[in-house]
C-alpha cells in the first residue's frame, strides 16, 4: 500500500483504467506535495543506479518521484521518463510535479526499471526500436556484405551507443525478479500496450525465450518450477497427438 | 497457483499418483512474493513462444495444465523446414515435403476462428505445395494477418529450379487484403494477372524477391497500395521498365538489386533513401525532393555517365555512395549540364582503379562543378583483397559555395 492517499478507495488491476486513477492521483497529490515531501522519509539512496541524481543541467526539469507500494520514493529524470508511455502522458499532462503513485511494484522492481531507463532513455527512439524488435524482412534476401572499413551513407548501426552488451548483463537476473520487472513493464503501460517503450518487455521476453530453447520439457519444468499436473496418461497422450514435435 | 495442496485435481486422480515434491516456496527470503513463470498474463507468454521455433511451441503444451492451450491462442506463427521437420531426413527427402504441410496443417488446425497476427512460411517450393500454400493464403485471410510472409525459393539456381508459386490473387478478400501490413514473396509468380485486384490498402513493407511477373502487372499491384512506405524489390527480371504510374506519397525507402530493367521511374515525394545495384539504367526519382541518401553501385559503367545519369534522375540527393564494378577513367571530361546537384553535400566513391588509371582519379572531382554545396568527398580504392583496403582517400571540406 503506497502511502498517498488513494482517491478512489481501490487498487488498480493490470487491465484497468490505472491511466485516470494515476493522473487523479498524481493531481491531488501535487496538491499536497509540499507537506508531503517534507514529510516523507529520505529516499532510498539507489545503490545500484548508476546516475547520479539530476542536478544542474535538469534545473529547469526537476526528476520525477515515483512512489513504490512500499512507500519508497524512487526518483526519475525526465529524459528516462519519456521512454514510459503513462509518465510520458503525465508529463504533457503536467501532472507529473508531484510524487506519481506506482501501485502494486515494489521499490527494488521499480528502481531496476528506473536504471534501465535512465541507462537507455538519452538515445531514446521509437522508430529505431520498432524496427529493431521487428526487423523486415523476416526472411532476409540481402547477400551478406563483405567486411569492410567503408561505412556506405545508408549504413544504419544497429547498436550505435553499446547499449548491446550492458543489456545482456543487465537482464541477468534471478527468475523472479525477471518476471517482476517484465510485469512491471506491464504495467507502467497501462493502456496502450502496443505502445512504447516496448525495449525492457522484449528484453525479458527474450531471455526468458532463451532460457526455454532447446531444452527438453522436463528441463524447462525444472528452471520455471512448473508444476506438471498431468497425470501420466493425460501426457502421454498429448505427447502422441503432437508427436512430431517430441521427436529428437 | 500450482501448489499441489491447492491445485484443483480432483481428490480421486490425487489418489492416483502421489507428487512427491518439496512444497513450492511462496515467499523469498525477504518476505516478497515470489512470481513464477505461469503466473506472466497470458499475451507475455504468447511474445515469448513466439520467439521459439514452432516445435518447441507445440512442445510446450505439455509442461502443465496452463500451458496446454497457451500456444493455441499465439498469434505469432512461423514455419521453418528446419525447425518443423525433424533432423534425420528432413525437408529433402521424399516424404519431407507431406510431413511438413501436415504439421502446418495440424498446427493451422488449432488456430482456426482465431486471429493470427503474423503468420511466416519458409520452405523450398515444389508443386505439390502450391494448393496447400492456397489454402494457407485462405487462412492468413480469414485470420486477417497483418504480417505476411512466404519464403519459397531454393537457396540457388532459381532459374533451374521450375515455376514459381502462383500468387491466388483470387482469394484474397477485400477486408483480408486490408488487413495486411508488411508482406513478404519469395519465388512466387504474378501470372496470370488478377482480373479483378482488391488491392492492398493498408500494406506498409514490402518484400519482393526473385518475383515473375510483367512490368505491366507490377505497376499495378504497386500502385494500388498507397500506404506503402518500405519496398525492396531483388531479382525481377522484368526485362522492362520498373515503373509505378501513381504517386507513392508515402514511400519513404526503395530497394531495387540484381534486377534485370531497363529503366526506374517512381513518383515518390518522401523518398529518403535508395539502394540500387545492378547494371547501368536510368533511374528517374526527380519527384524525391528530400532524398537524404542513396547508394547505388553500376555494373557496367564509367563515373562520367553515371554521373550525368544521376543529375537527370535524383538531383536532390544529399548523401550519396557511388560504386562501380568496372570501370575505365577518362583522360578528359566535359559535363555540359543544366542541373546541379543543389543538395549534395557527403559522396563516397568506391571503385577499383588499376595502376594505369591511378594518375587519372583527379579528373573524377570535375563533377564537383555540380555540386556547389558539397562538404566532404570520399574515394576509396578497393583492392581485390577483400580484408584489406587500401584506401586512396581524399577527404576535404568545401563549407563555401563554389562558383564558377
Amino acid at each position: 500500500m503506497d502511502s498517498t492517499a488513494d482517491p478512489k478507495g481501490k487498487r488498480p488491476l493490470y487491465q484497468e483504467d490505472g491511466l485516470a486513477y494515476a493522473r487523479a492521483a498524481a493531481a491531488a497529490a501535487s496538491a499536497t506535495a509540499a507537506d508531503e515531501a517534507e514529510a516523507k522519509p529520505k529516499p532510498k539512496p539507489s545503490s545500484s543506479s548508476e546516475e547520479a541524481k539530476p542536478e544542474p543541467e535538469a534545473e529547469e526539469m526537476p526528476p520525477l518521484v515515483l512512489v513504490a507500494e512500499d512507500g519508497v520514493e524512487v526518483r526519475i529524470s525526465r529524459p528516462a521518463a519519456r521512454m514510459s508511455h503513462m509518465l510520458r502522458l503525465l508529463m504533457e499532462d503536467s501532472c507529473a510535479d508531484g510524487p506519481i503513485p506506482a501501485p502494486n511494484v515494489h521499490s527494488d522492481i521499480l528502481d531496476l526499471v528506473v536504471q534501465y531507463c535512465e541507462k537507455h532513455g538519452p538515445y531514446y527512439d521509437p522508430e529505431a526500436s520498432e524496427r529493431a524488435r521487428n526487423p523486415f524482412p523476416p526472411f532476409p534476401v540481402e547477400l551478406t556484405p563483405t567486411v569492410s572499413s567503408i561505412k556506405p551513407v545508408t549504413y544504419v548501426d544497429p547498436d550505435p551507443h553499446g547499449l548491446k552488451d550492458w543489456d545482456k548483463d543487465f537482464i541477468s537476473l534471478d527468475n523472479s525478479t525477471l518476471f517482476e520487472v517484465i510485469l512491471v513493464k506491464r504495467i507502467l503501460n497501462l493502456l496502450d500496450l502496443s505502445s512504447t517503450p516496448q525495449d525492457l518487455l522484449d528484453l525479458g521476453t527474450t531471455m526468458v525465450a532463451d532460457m526455454m530453447r532447446g531444452k527438453k520439457p522436463e528441463e524447462i519444468r525444472e528452471i520455471f518450477e512448473i508444476e506438471n499436473d498431468y497425470t501420466p496418461e493425460q501426457e502421454a497422450e498429448l505427447r502422441k497427438e503432437n508427436a512430431w514435435a517430441f521427436e529428437d | 497457483m500450482g501448489n499441489y495442496l491447492t491445485s484443483t485435481i480432483s481428490a480421486q486422480e490425487h489418489d492416483q499418483h502421489v507428487h512427491v515434491r518439496p512444497a513450492r516456496r511462496l515467499t523469498n527470503e525477504k518476505g516478497r512474493p515470489i512470481v513464477r513463470l505461469e503466473d506472466l498474463p497470458e499475451d507475455v507468454l504468447h511474445t515469448v513462444l513466439s520467439k521459439l521455433p514452432a516445435r518447441e511451441v507445440v512442445r510446450s503444451s505439455v509442461l502443465s495444465r496452463k500451458w496446454r492451450s497457451v500456444w493455441t491462442t499465439c498469434i505469432k506463427l512461423s514455419f521453418n523446414d528446419a525447425d518443423v521437420c525433424s533432423g534425420r531426413g528432413g525437408a529433402k527427402s521424399e516424404q519431407g515435403t507431406q510431413v511438413f504441410i501436415d504439421r502446418v496443417d495440424a498446427v493451422l488446425r488449432r488456430h482456426r476462428g482465431r486471429a493470427v497476427d503474423q503468420f511466416e512460411i519458409k520452405f523450398i517450393f515444389e508443386s505439390k505445395l502450391a494448393d496447400h500454400l492456397d489454402n494457407w493464403i485462405s487462412f492468413a485471410m480469414t485470420a486477417h494477418t497483418k504480417n505476411l510472409a512466404f519464403d519459397l525459393a531454393p537457396p540457388s539456381n532459381f532459374l533451374k529450379h521450375g515455376d514459381h508459386y502462383r500468387f491466388p490473387f483470387e482469394l484474397l478478400d477485400r477486408e483480408g487484403a486490408s488487413c495486411l501490413q508488411r508482406l513478404q514473396l519469395c519465388f512466387v509468380s504474378f501470372r496470370p494477372p488478377p482480373a479483378q485486384f482488391v488491392g492492398f490498402p493498408n500494406l506498409r513493407k514490402l518484400a519482393l524477391h526473385v518475383l515473375d511477373t510483367t512490368n505491366q502487372d507490377l505497376d499495378n499491384i504497386l500502385g494500388s497500395c498507397c500506404k506503402l512506405e518500405w519496398l525492396s524489390i531483388v531479382r525481377c527480371h522484368l526485362k522492362d521498365e520498373l515503373k509505378v504510374t501513381r504517386p507513392l506519397s508515402h514511400l519513404r525507402y526503395l530497394r531495387v538489386m540484381h534486377c534485370d530493367i531497363t529503366k526506374i521511374d517512381f513518383h515518390a515525394a518522401e523518398l529518403s533513401t535508395f539502394v540500387y545495384k545492378g547494371s547501368f539504367i536510368p533511374v528517374s526519382l526527380r519527384h524525391a525532393s528530400k532524398l537524404e541518401k542513396a547508394k547505388i553501385w553500376f555494373y557496367d559503367t564509367t563515373f562520367q555517365q553515371a554521373i550525368t545519369s544521376l543529375l537527370d534522375g535524383l538531383p536532390d540527393v544529399r548523401n550519396l555512395t557511388l560504386q562501380f564494378s568496372f570501370q575505365r577513367l577518362e583522360n578528359r571530361w566535359v559535363l555540359n549540364s543544366p542541373h546541379m546537384f543543389s543538395q549534395l553535400r557527403h559522396v563516397q566513391i568506391l571503385l577499383i582503379a588499376t595502376d594505369e588509371d591511378a594518375d587519372k582519379i583527379l579528373y573524377l572531382v570535375s563533377f564537383l562543378r555540380v555540386a556547389p554545396f558539397i562538404e566532404k568527398l570520399e574515394v576509396h580504392d578497393l583492392e581485390e583483397q577483400e580484408a584489406k583496403l587500401n584506401s586512396l582517400c581524399m577527404l576535404w571540406r568545401m563549407p563555401l559555395r563554389y562558383k564558377g
